[in-house]
């Protein structure tokens, strides 16, 4: 990628400082969307909380997208896909999943729903809740059929999906910054051309 | 791809394209900038709702969602912009006559293309119920390396680095640039006297 590569005896106070600052900005920006991508708790799409765990005759996975809401929408999904601990033996039919979910302060308050599953794949099943408030919650999936009982439980942290982290405020902010400085220097030019003084270098770089 | 002299035609004889490339290029320079700028804006303007008024996050949805909330809970706005840069992005390039800022603008329409393969992708997986990597919805190929990151948000900032640098190489070409401007963006003005208008 040209612009790149320093130029070959080239010393650092020769860099044009755009350059410099894109530089710096792509490393800032490149590190901060790697390394932040923990700091997403659950914000966006499903994470799994149980990957593919023995349990019983089966094989469980748990997998979470705990969005909360303030208008009673179903927006707290939960997924769990279980198959026989059999390689090759299908899910039989009458395996019903459960999933349970409850603020841990709040033990009581516990929900219960069964999951359904998946025209296109059963073993795939979805139960989907009102958070109607941020925090931890408790999540359980128990299963039962034919093949015999079982259950995994583990702790989740459900949010608000919209709510974006405070750092991005400075990221949302950058277009402007970015924009402002391309167009406040092309004004300034424009404006020393009017005046009937350029600011060009003598190589006639920018 | 094919060659024109801009300045061969008055103005009203031109394509739109070639307009757009040409003389009015700045002018859809800066409305393409206006629009890219106000999706930023909507994205401040809810991290500033939220954040410095204290509004509950359900309620603070940008401007646009605060008129019609059912926009942002739809996937239409966010698939509607990617649409929409794509678009710009495409029919804007020719008018990137130089080296370096052909190349940046180049970068970040093929950045904007990838976004829309995943898209393509997300959508295969909707219809045909068979979702990638084992996951219970339909998942994009980022989401496998970068597993929770707002992706609306990673590919918007991707695509627009690349773009407001080729922008600067656009509006302040490099002295070693051969190819004169064929529009009026570049700080000079940059109305060369023979330019040749390259469309694709």
């Amino acid at each position: 990628m040209a612009g790149w590569r320093p130029l070959p005896n080239c010393r650092l106070v020769d860099i044009p400082a755009f350059k410099i600052v894109v530089r710096g900005l792509v490393l800032a920006v490149s590190a901060m969307l790697v390394t932040c991508a923990p700091l997403f708790a659950h914000n966006g799409p499903p994470f799994p909380v149980v990957t593919d765990r023995l349990v019983g005759n089966y094989v469980i996975s748990l997998w979470a997208d705990p969005d909360a809401s303030d208008d009673g929408e179903k927006d707290g999904r939960f997924w769990v896909v279980v198959n026989p601990a059999v390689k090759g033996a299908t899910l039989p039919a009458d395996t019903v999943v459960q999933i349970a979910i409850w603020p841990l302060e709040r033990r009581d308050a516990i929900r219960t729903e069964t999951a359904d599953a998946d025209e296109r794949e059963p073993a795939r099943r979805l139960a989907t809740f009102a958070i109607d408030h941020e925090g931890k919650y408790g999540v359980k999936a128990t299963v039962a059929g034919s093949l015999g009982p079982a259950g995994i439980d583990s702790v989740v942290d459900a949010e608000y999906d919209a709510r974006p982290r405070p750092f991005l405020i400075a990221v949302f902010a950058l277009p402007f910054v970015l924009i402002g400085f391309v167009y406040l220097k092309l004004l300034v030019r424009r404006h020393n051309i009017g005046r009937g003084r350029s600011l060009d270098r003598p190589d006639g770089t920018p | 791809m094919y060659a024109a002299h801009a300045d061969a035609r008055p103005v009203h004889e031109l394509t739109l394209l070639e307009r757009i490339n040409g003389p009015q290029h700045e002018l859809a320079l800066r409305l393409f900038m206006v629009v890219v700028l106000a999706h930023w804006a909507e994205h401040l303007l809810q991290a500033i709702q939220i954040y410095a008024l204290g509004w509950p996050v359900p309620e603070a949805r940008g401007l646009l969602g605060y008129f019609y909330p059912w926009l942002i809970t739809s996937e239409v706005l966010h698939y509607a912009y990617a649409l929409v840069m794509l678009i710009g992005l495409l029919l804007l390039r020719p008018g990137f006559t130089g080296t370096l800022d052909r190349r940046w603008w180049t970068i970040s329409l093929g950045i904007q293309c990838f976004h829309h393969f995943e898209h393509l992708l997300l959508q295969i997986q909707a219809i045909t119920g068979h979702y990638f990597f084992g996951r219970p919805v339909p998942t994009s190929l980022i989401q496998y390396w970068v597993p929770r990151v707002e992706l609306h948000l990673f590919y918007n900032t991707i695509v627009f680095i690349p773009m407001v640098i080729a922008m600067y190489y656009h509006v302040f070409p490099r002295a070693t640039e051969t190819v004169r401007p064929q529009c009026t963006c570049a700080w000079d003005g940059g109305m060369a006297a023979t330019p040749k208008l390259q469309v694709g």
